[in-house]
């Protein structure tokens, strides 16, 4: 039980991906004063948590009550979410120019840091998931850790940035979705196995 | 019955988010359009039947819903990861009202084989008024609420349609793979 919570928080980790925001967020943040930094970080850190509790809860009820989808069939999608995520993130860019560019058009606040920046739709299937499977104390329990870990990675960006580099960044962010794509084989897997046996 | 597999609210915020691009003119049109050719699909294929998909186009049920359910799964998976894209551009009305919009997102297998039933059990009459009733509440829903979710601001939407996607991707994998491995249920 408590490897499985572990688990459930690295994955959360590897997919929120703090590290790999790093460069985005350095990049956008350069021109605000420190104190402005750390306001913006501790705003998309709690935003980052309330969204992704808020419809991780929703979710499991919109799933089992209104859509009858079961824990399988959200696994092997997730599955499959989470694996063209981490191999476009692999192969090309988490966020292409393209998608960058209109990130940046909106002034940085609450709203590109929290979503979709730190919590994307990787990251909200995920949740749904952890929910489905651990229950809501559990789930909660997870989600803080998660989102707290980020936002001490965050909130001393500079720190991780100069101890780094911008290689080891891209190199850590990389190594990171490999694990992620290996956990969505993993769901993917489990969830058409299901089908097969059942 | 029917009602509740065509699932207008469910589809709504993906409907939406497929025409973000138009103008509330043009959407109501959309939806108008999907809703029509979607009503049309039931009625002609409750007809038709089993005729129709054996001795026209050779393809069982079990084709139809792998079909559907790849078209729906690509659908999701790729706006899920295409994450904020810059401008859409304007799209062509006809390029979405028939699919994915009427099929297989608002009627799919299901309510084909919903609607053979009805015509089997309870004949043409009925048919046609249930067709008729189940299609004028969803497009009324689909028409009036739309202007409700268009205030909820650009922000709370993407995330809305995203979650959204989410479901339809596991709704999904789940025709996929009961159309793959149970082909009887």
């Amino acid at each position: 039980m408590q490897m499985e919570i572990l688990q459930d928080i690295l994955t959360l980790f590897a997919i929120l991906n703090p590290i790999g925001c790093l460069a985005v967020v350095m990049e956008m943040s350069a021109k605000m004063k420190d104190r402005e930094r750390s306001a913006m970080v501790n705003l998309g850190a709690v935003a980052a948590l309330m969204l992704l509790a808020f419809f991780s809860l929703i979710g499991q009820k919109l799933l089992q009550d209104i859509f009858k989808i079961s824990l399988n069939d959200l696994m092997s999608a997730a599955g499959l979410i989470l694996l063209v995520i981490s191999i476009k993130s692999i192969v090309f860019e988490r966020f292409s120019k393209n998608e960058l560019g209109s990130l940046k058009l909106k002034n940085l606040g609450a709203v590109p840091l929290a979503f979709p920046l730190l919590v994307g739709p990787g990251a909200l299937v995920t949740g749904v998931l952890i929910v489905q499977r651990q229950g809501i104390a559990n789930s909660i329990f997870i989600f803080i850790t998660a989102i707290l870990l980020s936002w001490l990675v965050l909130r001393f960006m500079k720190v991780f940035g100069k101890l780094l580099g911008e290689l080891g960044i891209k190199v850590i962010s990389k190594v990171m979705y490999v694990f992620l794509g290996a956990i969505a084989v993993k769901f993917l897997a489990a969830g058409i196995s299901a089908y097969i046996k059942g | 019955m029917l009602f509740i597999i065509v699932n207008p609210f469910g589809n709504l915020p993906i409907m939406m988010d497929l025409t973000s691009a138009f103008s509330s003119v043009r959407r109501r049109q959309a939806f108008t359009y999907a809703v029509l050719i979607a009503a049309i699909l039931v009625f002609a294929v409750s007809l038709a039947g089993q005729q129709l998909l054996d001795n026209v186009f050779h393809v069982g049920i079990t084709e139809l819903r792998i079909m559907g359910g790849l078209v729906l799964l690509v659908l999701a998976v790729k706006n899920i990861v295409a994450g904020p894209a810059g401008k859409k551009k304007g799209g062509k009305l006809a390029d979405i009202v028939a699919v994915p919009m009427a099929f297989p997102m608002l009627v799919a297998t299901v309510s084909f084989v919903t609607g053979i039933l009805i015509m089997q059990k309870s004949g043409f009459f009925v048919l046609t008024a249930v067709i008729a009733a189940v299609f004028s509440a969803v497009w009324l829903i689909l028409v009036f609420l739309s202007p409700l979710f268009s205030r909820l601001g650009a922000a709370n939407l993407t995330i809305i349609s995203k979650i959204m996607y989410i479901v339809l991707a596991s709704k999904a994998m789940k025709i996929l793979l009961t159309a793959i491995f149970k082909p009887g249920v």
